[in-house]
């Protein structure tokens, strides 16, 4: 699978940012938006290959978005989702696991170059 | 038919000196014969002949005596060893009970075991009712807990302090969370071969942190076969909640803060690898300041770790999802931040993995956070432009990595307390920065994968840590018969993401 076009939702306008720099620097279109609400929306357009999901969010939490995303039916097939977390629990782990997620990380463990590794990890 | 012990010495005397005449007969005749053989047959004068068979005899005494010393000692030494077992004598041998039945030996090792525990002298019968009121009263309002377990591990008494709660038969069960490797079970389990035994836990709760009226003991064991009244087992478990909940205290208020600082750490190093990146023509020092800005973070990263790994840890959290790994692979995603902290202080690292290893079974960022752990303090420890070498190699069912630096090394009196939780000796208290948790969570996840860790150290020539870790094969079974559902789940150090090779739509 190829991935072109990213949507990382995170409020932090750092981190937000950082990824995004780095993200847009190795050719991938970003589209970085700052809350849960707006996030849900551009997702279900379904035109992301990729969507990067932070869980502390407002208007909306990550999770919240995941469970409609992924929960009785898959509304985006087409693109997979990262949730990325800095208060990593088991049971959001397992929720995430649970509603399809297709990766948890934690954000502080994960350094840009880190997290292009593993994107292109999806690619192969 | 058995020797009785009265019997026993006099018969023994008899047989000793028997067998040592017989031996000596023997050799006496074997020399005189070959002195008469070279006299005779050998054409030597008989005053040659007589000398050579007279140093043969003095050769073949020289060996002969010790086995015959050791033979009539052996009694001896397996009355010494039983002695010395029912008298808690320290570094005891295995208590041994002779088989050879018929020289009355079992007998007599059997009769000293029985006497150590043998009933004391009765208590005067006038002893009265009152006086065991006061007993009672006494045992049961001491400021310490009591608690007596028969030979079944069943509790059978507890005083007022003891940590117990009835269960829904009234049953009383004991509130005390040991660790894993050093529960009562296994120390109850390891007494079976003793007649007598002593054991110590410290920092022992009855609760895990954050539940209410968590209370926080030393506790004290002791074992004898076949107690009176029933009684196998005691436990006095000391209250140490005032002396140790400061420090748990801290480590709550320790881990909430490194929670937040998880967010700015992300930051700092996320962007110091950009400007790594972007920064096309920096001088050698300024590469310097980055690398050092570098190894900070990472070090204030692992720190942060060691700190919510101890926090998830007290609390039964700490879950490890161990999988098929390869020492090599683990090491080298490690080597290029490792390298860099041995190149900013001046250490050289060398690593001897060879990657035909067989694989581990292993939670990969936990082992991780070991190994970096390891490193990070040998490299802390040692000389500058000392050496640090990392090894690995296989140990039975277990693969063993060592960590071997040549630095200031440790006296014996750190070494014993260099896993325990908040440690940190005099001497590093005052030259080194650190936390004194990082061993104590390295000993948590080596111990969690089912391993074990070590230290040795010589002062001023350096210290070696090793740990162990069960190889893949060895344990693939039970790992597939437990929550291994997870096999399409690639967990990394960061967390998991799905095997795409697997997973393709």
């Amino acid at each position: 699978m190829t991935i072109n076009t990213i949507l990382l939702i995170e409020d932090d306008l750092f981190i937000g940012e950082m990824y995004s720099r780095s993200l847009s620097h190795e050719g991938y279109k970003v589209n970085l938006v700052k809350d849960g609400e707006q996030g849900l929306k551009e997702a279900l357009k379904g035109t992301y290959d990729l969507i990067l999901l932070d869980v502390m969010l407002p208007e909306k939490k990550g999770t919240e978005i995941l469970q409609t995303l992924r929960g009785d039916e898959d509304k985006v097939p087409n693109s997979r989702i990262v949730v990325l977390t800095n208060y990593e629990q088991d049971e959001e782990s397992k929720l995430a696991m649970q509603s399809k997620a297709d990766g948890y990380l934690i954000k502080a463990d994960i350094t840009p170059r880190r997290l292009l590794e593993i994107i292109k990890s999806f690619e192969k | 038919m058995a020797v009785k012990i009265s019997d026993y010495y006099g018969r023994y005397k008899s047989e000793v000196v028997a067998i040592v005449m017989l031996v000596e007969v023997f050799l006496t005749s074997v020399a005189g014969a070959a002195a008469w053989v070279l006299w005779q047959y050998a054409g030597l004068d008989p005053l040659s002949a007589f000398t050579y068979s007279l140093v043969v005899l003095m050769g073949v005494h020289v060996i002969a005596t010790p086995i015959i010393v050791n033979m009539a000692a052996r009694p001896l030494k397996v009355l010494w060893q039983a002695i010395r077992r029912v008298s808690n004598d320290p570094g005891q041998s295995p208590t041994i009970l002779p088989q050879d039945e018929k020289n009355g030996l079992k007998a007599l090792v059997q009769t000293v075991y029985d006497l150590s525990v043998a009933e004391p002298v009765a208590a005067p019968a006038n002893a009265d009712a009152t006086k065991g009121a006061i007993y009672q009263t006494l045992v049961d309002d001491m400021p310490v807990g009591i608690i007596a377990l028969n030979d079944k591990a069943d509790v059978i008494y507890t005083n007022t302090n003891a940590p117990t709660h009835p269960d829904s038969n009234q049953k009383a069960i004991i509130e005390l969370t040991f660790e894993k490797t050093d529960s009562l079970d296994t120390w109850l389990a390891s007494c079976q071969n003793k007649l007598r035994d002593t054991h110590i836990w410290r920092r022992v709760a009855n609760k895990i942190p954050g539940e209410e009226d968590r209370r926080i003991f030393d506790v004290i064991g002791y074992y004898r076969k076949r107690g009176e009244q029933g009684v196998e087992t005691i436990l006095v478990t000391i209250d140490k909640t005032t002396e140790y909940a400061p420090q748990e205290e801290d480590m709550d208020f320790i881990a909430l803060a490194a929670h937040e600082l998880r967010g700015p750490i992300t930051v700092i190093r996320g962007y110091l690898e950009l400007l790594g990146q972007d920064l096309q023509s920096i001088t050698p020092d300024q590469q310097q300041l980055i690398d050092r800005l570098q190894v900070s973070s990472e070090r204030l990263s692992g720190y942060i770790n060691n700190i919510l790994n101890v926090s998830r840890y007290d609390r039964n959290h700490l879950k490890l999802h161990l999988q098929e790994e390869r020492v090599y692979d683990i090491i080298a995603s490690l080597i290029p931040d490792l390298a860099l902290r041995a190149k900013t202080q001046n250490r050289k690292l060398t690593f001897h993995i060879s990657d035909t290893l067989p694989t581990i079974a292993a939670d990969r960022s936990s082992l991780s956070e070991v190994i970096s752990n390891l490193i990070d303090n040998a490299i802390k420890y040692s000389r500058d432009s000392g050496e640090v070498v990392v090894s690995a190699g296989v140990k039975g069912n277990f693969i063993e990595m060592t960590v071997k630096d040549f630095g200031i090394g440790m006296p014996g009196s750190v070494v014993g307390n260099l896993f325990n939780k908040f440690y940190r000796s005099h001497r590093s208290r005052q030259t080194v920065s650190g936390t004194g948790l990082g061993l104590y969570i390295c000993k948590a996840i080596v111990e969690s994968h089912g391993g074990s860790i070590w230290v040795r150290s010589v002062e001023g020539e350096g210290t070696t840590f090793g740990f162990t870790v069960p190889i893949y094969s060895t344990v693939a079974d039970k790992l597939a018969a437990g929550d291994n559902g997870n096999e399409k789940i690639i967990d990394t150090k960061e967390g998991w993401i799905k095997n795409h090779a697997m997973f393709r739509r």
